[in-house]
C-alpha cells in the first residue's frame, strides 16, 4: 500500500503519465485506499513540480500537462472523495481573473492544484466584476478567494473587489489571496488581501498557511 | 560619422557594426502607443496617443488609426521626425470583420473578439473542444486567394517608399503566426494539451493552418516582397518567467514550422527577418538565431533572463535585438528623470557594437503618463550618438 502512494507522487514529479495512468487504475481497484494519504501525496507531488517550473526545470506546457492529467484523476477517483465527504464538509475555493482581463492561464492551474488538492473549486472565469464575486463568496461561502491580475491597468479591479466584499461584511468570511504578473506583495498589504503568491506553485503552501493546515 | 539614412544605419547595426546612432522605432507593430476606439464601449479614463500629441502642442495632427492591439499606426509624422524613429510599417490587407448582435467581433479565421476593458480580446475559438481530423478538413479557413490578402499592397508600399526614406516592415497580418494562431483557434491550454497528448491531430492541424498562411503570404509577399527591407513575424512565446514550451519540445514541435514558415517567405523576399516575442524566450533564442532571424523584437526586461547585460553577454555577436524599455512598471509608473537613466543604460549596454534598436519593450500601455513617453524619446536621441559613452 505504501507504495502506490509514493509510486503516484513519484508519477507526478516526473510528469509521467503512462506511470499515472498505472496508478490511476490501482487506486480505483484498492478497496482499503486511503483518500488522506492519496491527496497528501497530490499536494507533495505538485508542490515539487511547482518548485521545478520555478527553477526553470519545467516549462508551462509540462505543468499544464500534469495539471490536467492529476484533475482526471481526481475525477475518476470522486466517488472515493465522497465517501469521505459524509465525514467532512469539503472545504471551497472561489476563484476568478478581475474584470478587465482575460488572463486566464495562471489562475486555471491555481485551479487544478486546488482540486488536487482536495478543495470544491467554483471557477467564475475571466473577466469577473466586483459584483460577481460578492454574489460568489455569498451563496458558497467559500474559505479562500484567488483573485488574479496580469495587467498593471486591471489590477486596481481587486482593491474594487475586496471593497464590495467590505461593505457586504463580506470581507473576514474568507482569506483573500492575489497573483499575477501585475499584483505584488506589497500591493498585496495595500489592497488588505490576506496573501500573495507570486507562481501557481507558491499558493497551495500560502493557502495552507492562512488556513492553518487544510 | 556622417549623417546616414535609416537603411545604411539599421544595415549597419543589425551587421554589428556602429553607424552614427542607435535606430529607433517607435509607432510600429508593438512599438507604438495606446488609443481607445470612438466606438469603445464603457470608456474609461486612460493616458493614450491623444495625451501625446496634447503634451507635444501639436497642432491638426492627422486621425489616428488603430491596428487589433488599439495602438497608433499613423503616429504624427513630426514625432516622428523629431525623435529620429527609422521604422515604418506596412500592414497587409484583411477580410471586413462581421458584427454579431452579442458584441462580438469576428475576424479571420473566424476568431471571435470583444472589447474588454482596454482591448480587444479573443472570445469563443472556433474549433474549441472535442475534435476530429475531418473537423479540421471542414473548418471555413480563409480564402488565401481572396484579393483582399494583396488589395493595393504594392501602390501602398511604393507610396511608403516615396513619402519617406524610413525602413519598410512587411507584416502579413495574422498570418505571420502559427503558434498564436493555434491557439486562438483551438484554446492555448488546449493546444499546449494535445502537442502532449494527441500529435497527430497537433501535426495536422499546425500543418494545415500553415498551409493556408502560406498561401495569404505567397498573395501578399509576392506584390511587395522586391520593396521591403523586413518581414515580420510575430510569435509570443513566453510568460513572464519561461517560455510557453520546453527547448525540447520547441526544437520537436515548433521549429519545423517555423523554418517553413521563414523558407516560405524568402521565395518571395530578400527582405530580413524580424520576430517580434514577447516574455521570457532566452531559452529559445539560439533557435531564432539558427532559424536566420535577423532582429528580436521587443526584449521584455523584466521577463526572467531577458535583462540587456545577459542578452548582450550571450547573444550580442549573433542577433539584433530590438525594445528593452520597460513598459510594466518604469514607463506607467517611473519619473522622467529615472526612465531617461534606465534608457542611457540598456543604450550602453545593447548598443555597444551595433545589433541594437531603441525601442519600447512593447506598446506603451494606457497607465503611461505623456511625459513619460516623451522622457523616453528624448533619450533615444540624448544618448543614442555613437560612440557611446561609459
Amino acid at each position: 500500500m505504501v507504495n502506490l502512494y509514493q509510486e503516484l507522487q513519484e508519477a507526478i514529479v516526473k510528469i509521467d503519465r503512462d506511470k499515472l495512468e498505472s496508478v490511476k487504475k490501482k487506486v480505483l481497484k484498492t478497496p482499503s485506499v486511503d483518500v488522506d494519504k492519496l491527496v497528501e501525496s497530490i499536494r507533495t507531488g505538485l508542490e515539487e513540480v511547482g518548485l521545478k517550473f520555478e527553477s526553470g526545470e519545467y516549462y508551462l506546457a509540462e505543468l499544464i500537462l500534469i495539471g490536467t492529467e492529476v484533475s482526471e484523476a481526481v475525477e475518476k477517483w470522486k466517488p472515493l472523495f465522497e465517501k469521505k465527504e459524509v465525514k467532512e464538509k469539503v472545504k471551497k475555493a472561489v476563484i476568478g481573473t478581475v474584470e478587465g482581463d482575460i488572463h486566464d492561464i495562471g489562475k486555471n492551474i491555481v485551479g487544478m492544484m486546488l482540486v488536487s488538492s482536495g478543495f470544491e473549486v467554483i471557477d467564475l472565469g475571466n473577466d469577473v466584476t466586483a459584483d460577481k464575486f460578492v454574489k460568489a463568496v455569498k451563496e458558497n461561502h467559500p474559505v479562500v478567494l484567488g483573485m488574479s491580475a496580469l495587467l498593471s491597468t486591471t489590477r486596481d479591479n481587486i482593491k474594487k473587489a475586496i471593497d464590495a466584499l467590505k461593505e457586504n461584511e463580506l470581507r473576514d468570511s474568507v482569506k483573500i489571496i492575489i497573483g499575477g504578473a501585475a499584483v505584488d506583495d506589497d500591493f498585496a498589504k495595500a489592497v488588505d488581501a490576506d496573501g500573495y503568491a507570486a507562481n501557481a506553485a507558491e499558493t497551495i503552501p500560502l493557502v495552507k498557511e492562512l488556513l492553518g493546515g487544510f | 560619422m556622417a549623417r546616414l539614412s535609416p537603411r545604411e544605419r539599421v544595415e549597419m547595426v543589425v551587421n554589428h557594426e556602429e553607424p552614427d546612432r542607435v535606430p529607433v522605432d517607435f509607432g510600429g507593430m508593438n512599438t507604438s502607443i495606446y488609443e481607445m476606439p470612438e466606438w469603445w464601449p464603457n470608456k474609461t479614463e486612460y493616458y493614450g496617443y491623444k495625451d501625446l500629441v496634447n503634451f507635444l502642442g501639436l497642432k491638426d495632427t492627422p486621425k489616428p488609426y488603430l491596428n487589433s492591439g488599439n495602438c497608433v499606426i499613423n503616429v504624427d509624422d513630426r514625432i516622428l521626425e523629431k525623435y529620429g524613429v527609422d521604422f515604418q510599417y506596412l500592414y497587409m490587407s484583411m477580410p471586413k470583420p462581421k458584427m454579431h448582435p452579442d458584441g462580438t467581433i469576428e475576424t479571420i479565421y473566424g476568431l471571435k473578439v470583444k472589447p474588454v476593458g482596454y482591448y480587444l480580446e479573443v472570445y469563443g475559438s472556433p474549433l474549441a473542444g472535442k475534435i476530429t481530423i475531418k473537423d479540421i478538413d471542414d473548418f471555413n479557413w480563409p480564402d488565401p486567394e481572396d484579393p483582399v490578402f494583396s488589395a493595393k499592397a504594392r501602390d501602398r508600399v511604393l507610396k511608403m517608399k516615396k513619402s519617406s526614406d524610413r525602413v519598410i516592415v512587411a507584416l502579413a497580418s495574422f498570418a505571420e503566426q502559427i503558434f498564436q494562431n493555434y491557439a486562438w483557434i483551438r484554446g492555448f491550454s488546449q493546444m499546449l494539451l494535445e502537442m502532449q497528448r494527441n500529435p497527430e491531430l497537433f501535426h495536422y492541424l499546425t500543418d494545415a493552418l500553415l498551409t493556408v498562411e502560406e498561401g495569404i503570404m505567397e498573395s501578399f509577399y509576392s506584390e511587395v516582397g522586391e520593396h521591403i527591407d523586413f518581414a515580420y513575424i510575430a510569435e509570443d512565446m513566453g510568460t513572464q518567467q519561461s517560455p510557453f514550451v520546453s527547448p525540447k519540445q520547441y526544437e520537436e514541435y515548433w521549429k519545423p514550422y517555423h523554418k517553413r514558415m521563414i523558407e516560405h517567405i524568402k521565395q518571395f523576399t530578400d527582405a530580413r527577418i524580424m520576430w517580434h516575442c514577447c516574455g521570457a524566450v532566452a531559452p529559445l533564442i539560439p533557435h531564432m538565431i539558427d532559424l536566420g532571424v535577423d532582429i528580436l523584437q521587443v526584449i521584455q526586461p523584466l521577463a526572467k533572463g531577458m535583462d540587456a547585460e545577459s542578452l548582450k553577454k550571450s547573444f550580442g555577436d549573433k542577433l539584433c535585438f530590438e525594445g528593452g524599455v520597460d513598459v510594466q512598471r518604469l514607463l506607467p509608473k517611473g519619473k522622467p528623470e529615472e526612465i531617461k537613466a534606465e534608457c542611457k543604460r540598456v543604450i550602453r549596454i545593447l548598443g555597444k557594437s551595433g545589433g541594437y534598436v531603441f525601442a519600447p519593450a512593447h506598446n506603451i500601455q494606457p497607465d503611461t503618463p505623456p511625459q513619460n513617453v516623451v522622457a523616453m524619446l528624448e533619450a533615444g536621441i540624448e544618448f543614442g550618438k555613437y560612440p557611446l559613452g561609459k
